[in-house]
């Protein structure tokens, strides 16, 4: 049986998985458009790895 | 026509024929039932052999697995060729309103495979061209005051290299158009048929940060002879 507050955690973890899906999705988009700034670029690496996994 | 196709669709419309002639098979069943026990039009429910729309949904769902297997035998032998079911939609009969009905007519059909064929090469060059251009970098292809402008060979080659923009895809460098670059390259540089060109493995990719993409030939003169086919071939938007 999970705790209520299991529950929560997974929850707030889907949300934030399917939150930074959707943040990499719209950064590769916007490189189809413009080339990326150093910031920019760095997240989309940042969010590839948590979202992707792998050794990128 | 090749051999090939003709006998390939051959195939296919015995097959065909003997699902629209389930249909009349049904109607007449439909038809004896009613005689047999005497019944009107409208008791047309009470009939274990009425289906009608169900048998066309069938019929119909088959029709269209058709048209889509002949594009798929098609590409078989042509994998650059881009063809659609509306190509073939001619050669499905139509009622009063425009809308398809059941019967395909398999000699319309040769016929439009046979123009394909002849003229596979000039569609494939196309395709091939269409994709490539995305991959020029969008300032180039735009003017200062953001309207469509044709780009020069001098502006993607430099030295032994074509300048151009990937842009990146889930955090890895984009390929959706690089495969139809490389068949461009085959068809510059080995002579490659358009149609059935395959990729070209002697070139050198390289990406950059910023979305750039960087292709290396061995000297420059074949970067030119590249860049010059795209700059010949681009279309206005």
């Amino acid at each position: 049986m999970q705790t209520k507050q299991q529950q929560g955690l997974k929850l707030i973890n889907q949300f934030e998985f399917i939150r930074n899906e959707s943040e990499l999705k719209a950064l590769s988009e916007l490189s189809q458009q413009r080339p990326l700034d150093d910031s920019e670029y760095e997240r989309m690496m940042e969010l590839g790895r948590k979202v992707l996994g792998g050794l990128k | 026509m090749s051999e090939n196709f003709l006998e390939k669709v051959k195939f296919l419309e015995l097959r065909y024929n003997k699902f629209l002639s389930f249909i009349n098979i049904q109607e007449q069943a439909i038809a004896d039932y009613s005689n047999y026990f005497g019944l009107d039009e409208e008791d047309r429910y009470e009939n274990p052999f009425y289906e009608s729309y169900k048998t066309e949904d069938l019929i119909k769902n088959i029709r269209d697995n058709i048209i889509s297997t002949v594009i798929r035998i098609f590409n078989k032998k042509y994998p650059n060729v881009y063809l659609c079911s509306k190509d073939f939609e001619e050669c499905v009969s139509k009622d009063k309103h425009g809308n398809l009905e059941l019967e395909i007519d398999f000699n319309k059909i040769n016929l439009k495979i046979d123009d394909f064929e002849k003229r596979s090469d000039e569609f494939a060059l196309k395709n091939l061209v269409k994709h490539s251009i995305k991959l020029i970098p969008y300032k180039l292809l735009k003017d200062e005051n953001w309207k469509y402008r044709k780009f020069k060979k001098e502006e993607i080659v430099k030295n032994n290299k074509l300048i151009l923009y990937s842009g990146w895809s889930y955090s890895s460098p984009n390929t959706e158009h690089t495969s139809y670059l490389l068949k461009l390259i085959s068809v510059v540089l080995d002579n490659a048929k358009p149609s059935i060109a395959e990729e070209n493995k002697a070139v050198h990719f390289k990406y950059y940060k910023n979305g750039r993409m960087d292709i290396t030939f061995e000297d420059s003169k074949k970067a030119e002879l590249v860049a010059e086919l795209l700059e010949k071939n681009q279309e206005e938007e």
